[in-house]
């Protein structure tokens, strides 16, 4: 099992694009019971990884409940640094 | 429908950026909550006795080794507690392995006992003087954080760190009256220290966006106060043959005696402070996260004055006009380095949604 933020980032890398609720359904099953695991924190920690150049952002929706729906995408830097520092 | 998405999308990013600011600025405060209780911890019981009866320069070394090694290790553990309490402990263990973990390490040896090392010894050779210098290091996280992980720099973020180091310079009243060979000397050593924080700023803030920022900062303590405790004290004190400077003695008498208190205080404050550093050099980037830290160079008097003067009631303590008015001029410059308008940040919500 990986720290709950490399899993994350390794799960955000492995799809075409994610939004903080990807996140949180994919990852659920193995971190349902980390407090970290809450759509504002999820947020956040993709917000920081896109303030730090890991990510792009690919798109943004409304949700069925009026909520913000942001897609990220991981680049090609992002992809290098965690593939370098986040092993399997 | 679109509409809505972009005003909601507009404000998601703006309240990330102000959340970024105002950690970063709060990491600057709490600084100066530790500055303040770990200088009134050095004031009383056995540290009072240490510091009043010895005097050398190896002695001064041991005895700040010794202060910080007490303040990171009570430190580690508010911060694990903390992650215990929130049930994320097993990954405190889990990052430690990996190399985002390793390098949380590297920081927080480069960042910690060597760079404060440097501080001291910059500060006994040339006084007050080294201050600023050591302050550049906001410049050198800038420069780190843009040419080794792509953060935006430009003229104006550069213009606005040197218009932070003026004040800086100004409010710890800086005296250029000494100047000397030792006080050069001591001008590099406190460029070691500089550099040495910078890439502890950068480095680390990078780290906070791949690690959980708390647990990032549980590593960066524990690891700190360890090497403090374990290498650096023994190793400085093995230059001296004074019995009461020695690692035993040091270590019954800081954690054993009643004065430890202030230091768990001390402690508790600078998890905090280090924790809103690495995590708002995250958001806002290293220079700017760099700068509103930096804004510890008022808030350290200003907190001294509150605890030590007003509370304690210790003399010497109060601030003058200057540096308020310098405590100004800085946040003009912390704005110029966020590209912000200084009272925006601070508008409540109801405002922005007006816009």
């Amino acid at each position: 099992m990986k720290p709950l933020n490399y899993a994350i980032m390794k799960y955000v890398d492995s799809v075409t694009e994610a939004s903080a609720e990807d996140v949180i359904k994919a990852l659920s099953p193995e971190y349902g019971r980390y407090r970290m695991l809450r759509p504002d924190a999820v947020e956040e920690a993709l917000m920081v990884a896109k303030a730090n150049a890991l990510l792009d952002e690919s798109r943004f929706e409304l949700g069925e409940n009026g909520e913000l729906r942001v897609f990220y995408k991981v680049n090609e830097y992002g992809h290098y640094m965690i593939e370098k520092f986040i092993r399997d | 429908m679109d509409k809505i998405a972009v005003a909601l999308k507009r404000q998601a990013e703006s309240y990330f950026m102000r959340k970024g600011v105002i950690i970063a600025i709060l990491s600057g405060v709490t600084y100066g909550f530790y500055t303040a209780f770990l200088t009134l911890g050095d004031a009383r019981g056995v540290w009072a006795d240490w510091y009043g009866a010895k005097t050398t320069f190896i002695a001064l070394l041991i005895l700040s080794a010794m202060s910080s090694a007490t303040n990171d290790c009570l430190s580690g553990i508010w911060s694990i507690v903390n992650l215990i309490i929130k049930g994320e402990a097993g990954d405190f263990f889990r990052t430690l392995k990996t190399r985002p973990g390793i390098m949380m390490c590297l920081c927080a040896v480069i960042g910690g006992p060597v760079a404060s090392t440097c501080y001291v010894v910059a500060l006994q050779m040339g006084g007050s003087v080294i201050v600023p210098i050591a302050s550049l290091n906001a410049v050198f996280g800038a420069l780190i954080g843009h040419f080794a992980f792509r953060q935006h720099l430009d003229r104006n973020m550069i213009i606005g760190i040197f218009i932070c180091l003026f004040s800086a310079t100004v409010i710890g009243g800086t005296s250029f009256a000494r100047i000397s060979v030792e006080a050069g000397i001591g001008c590099l050593v406190a460029l070691i220290c500089a550099l040495g924080w910078g890439i502890e700023g950068a480095v680390g803030g990078f780290g906070t966006a791949l690690i959980d920022y708390q647990i990032g900062i549980a590593i960066r303590q524990c690891t700190a106060g360890f090497v403090n405790l374990v290498i650096l004290v023994p190793v400085l004190c093995a230059f001296t043959p004074d019995p009461d400077l020695q690692t035993g003695n040091l270590f019954v008498n800081a954690f054993g005696t009643p004065v430890v208190i202030f230091f768990a205080i001390s402690g508790l404050f600078s998890a905090v402070s280090y924790a809103f550093w690495y995590k708002g050099n995250s958001m806002c980037g290293a220079a700017l996260g760099m700068v509103c830290n930096g804004s510890y160079a008022f808030w350290g008097p200003f907190c001294c004055w509150v605890i030590i003067g007003l509370i304690a009631g210790d003399e010497g303590y109060s601030l003058g006009i200057v540096q308020w008015l310098a405590a100004l001029v800085m946040v003009y410059g912390i704005a110029m380095v966020g590209g912000l308008n200084p009272l925006e940040v601070f508008r409540n919500k109801g405002g922005e949604a007006k816009q």
